[in-house]
């Protein structure tokens, strides 16, 4: 026979407290996202200082003085290409192949939408919810307008740029913490705008929709949830966006 | 070479980051709760978290989907016990730094105060074996099923119910005898 839960089972009233007080209990804000940057390697786990004998200072000493030096070196040479379109270089985006977009799972039809477009849907309405695609779908984007491009880079989205997106989620779950869900949208637009291929476009989704939530924008929460749920992206998070969808429809 | 070809290799890694992110979303509270009242302060829940879901993530592929709370669950039992004895060999046992706090009584309304009974909360747990205090961490404070109980602990159903009674009984006499009002003539440290 399957034990009933204690509250259930005659636990005394200071028994239910010490309980609910343990239920409660949740990790810090930002750890979920901290851990997600260590498994992807862009941030490492929380590490004790290491003493550096002097024959290591001496030697990290002498590598970054030669690096200076070096880079000082190939500053001061000639340069074969014009700085200006050096800088152009820097900042046009590969284009990418229609597999990796279907990597992500993404259909390449979507990825590949006129910029009118795809803007149009970007664009967060207040009394309706983006599309889900919106978190990554700038990659059509890129090749369609790529002077846009050029005025603002688009960081790839590697491991290098995970702790910044880890950063960016963290001080929107900051705001929705604070319960400033207004700020919340404006810090995800900003993520979005920043991170199109992001790795974390799902949690962003997921802070999006609490954000809906905890905005009582409840008719828009429930279509983003909707959409989310018929994602197939998102069905390992389909026990929150449930959890979240509660808050809606008690 | 076509850009497919290139970018062939980008393609194994997209599912399983997308199926550790859901795993720290769904499960990470309760991974880390676990760790808290397996004796683990915050600061080391949040470094044994991290082991946790790094181990899940390198053993993905020998990770069912339905078996995912129960691998993350028994990962965490092993981890906190290793943390539990790296803090004993270093002597830096987390309650030392915890306000001293039972030796007056506590009443349900002292209780309210959520640190306060978590504190409490932990000292009780503390005072039981550990086979009991994972029954009743895994059951009463994380509400999971005799059948998930038992597929953690790799125990029957039938020990999971009569762990969890023993448990039960051992709590709620370290929790009685911690929050009874001594008798005054003894001083707050004394036996009645």
């Amino acid at each position: 026979m399957e034990p009933r839960p204690w509250p259930e089972d005659g636990a005394t009233e200071i028994e239910k407290a010490l309980l609910r007080a343990g239920r409660a209990e949740v990790p810090r804000k930002g750890a979920d996202l901290r851990i997600l940057a260590m498994i992807h390697g862009s941030a490492p786990p929380t590490i004790k200082p290491v003493t550096l004998t002097r024959g290591v200072k001496v030697g990290l000493i002498a590598i970054v003085a030669g690096g200076a030096a070096l880079v000082g070196y190939q500053l001061s040479r000639p340069h074969p290409v014009p700085p200006s379109e050096l800088s152009a270089r820097a900042v046009v985006p590969e284009p990418v192949p229609p597999v990796l977009a279907f990597a992500e799972g993404r259909a390449p039809g979507k990825a590949a939408l006129p910029a009118e477009v795809s803007e149009r849907q970007e664009a967060t309405r207040e009394d309706e919810p983006p599309a889900v695609p919106d978190e990554g779908n700038a990659r059509g984007r890129r090749t369609a307008a790529t002077a846009r491009t050029r005025e603002a880079p688009q960081p790839q989205s590697d491991i290098h740029s995970l702790g910044e997106e880890t950063k960016a989620l963290d001080r929107a779950r900051e705001a929705l913490n604070a319960h400033r869900p207004s700020e919340v949208m404006r810090l995800l637009d900003a993520y979005r705008r920043r991170f199109p291929q992001g790795r974390l476009r799902p949690e962003a989704m997921i802070l999006r929709l609490a954000a809906l939530v905890q905005a009582g924008r409840h008719q828009a929460a429930d279509a983003l949830a909707s959409q989310l749920l018929s994602d197939e992206a998102y069905v390992p998070y389909e026990p929150r966006i449930q959890s979240l969808l509660r808050e809606v429809k008690p | 070479m076509d850009a497919s070809q290139t970018a062939a290799p980008a393609l194994p890694d997209a599912e399983p980051d997308r199926r550790v992110a859901a795993m720290v979303a769904n499960h990470h509270g309760q991974v880390w709760r676990s760790l808290r009242r397996l004796g683990l302060s915050e600061c080391d829940a949040d470094d044994a978290s991290q082991q946790v879901f790094l181990v899940a993530h390198r053993r993905l592929a020998d990770i069912a989907p339905e078996t995912e709370q129960a691998f993350l669950l028994q990962t965490a039992l092993r981890v906190a016990a290793e943390f539990r004895r790296s803090l004993k060999r270093r002597r830096e046992d987390d309650h030392e730094d915890l306000p001293v706090l039972v030796d007056t009584a506590a009443s349900p309304e002292e209780l309210a105060d959520r640190r306060k009974a978590r504190t409490v909360l932990d000292r009780a747990l503390e005072a039981m074996p550990m086979d009991l205090r994972q029954v009743l961490v895994l059951f009463d404070l994380e509400e999971l099923t005799t059948a998930e109980v038992s597929n953690v602990l790799h125990v029957p159903k039938g020990t999971v119910a009569s762990r969890l009674r023993r448990a039960r009984e051992v709590f709620r006499e370290t929790v009685s005898h911690m929050t009874t009002p001594r008798s005054p003539q003894f001083g707050a440290g004394g036996k009645p």
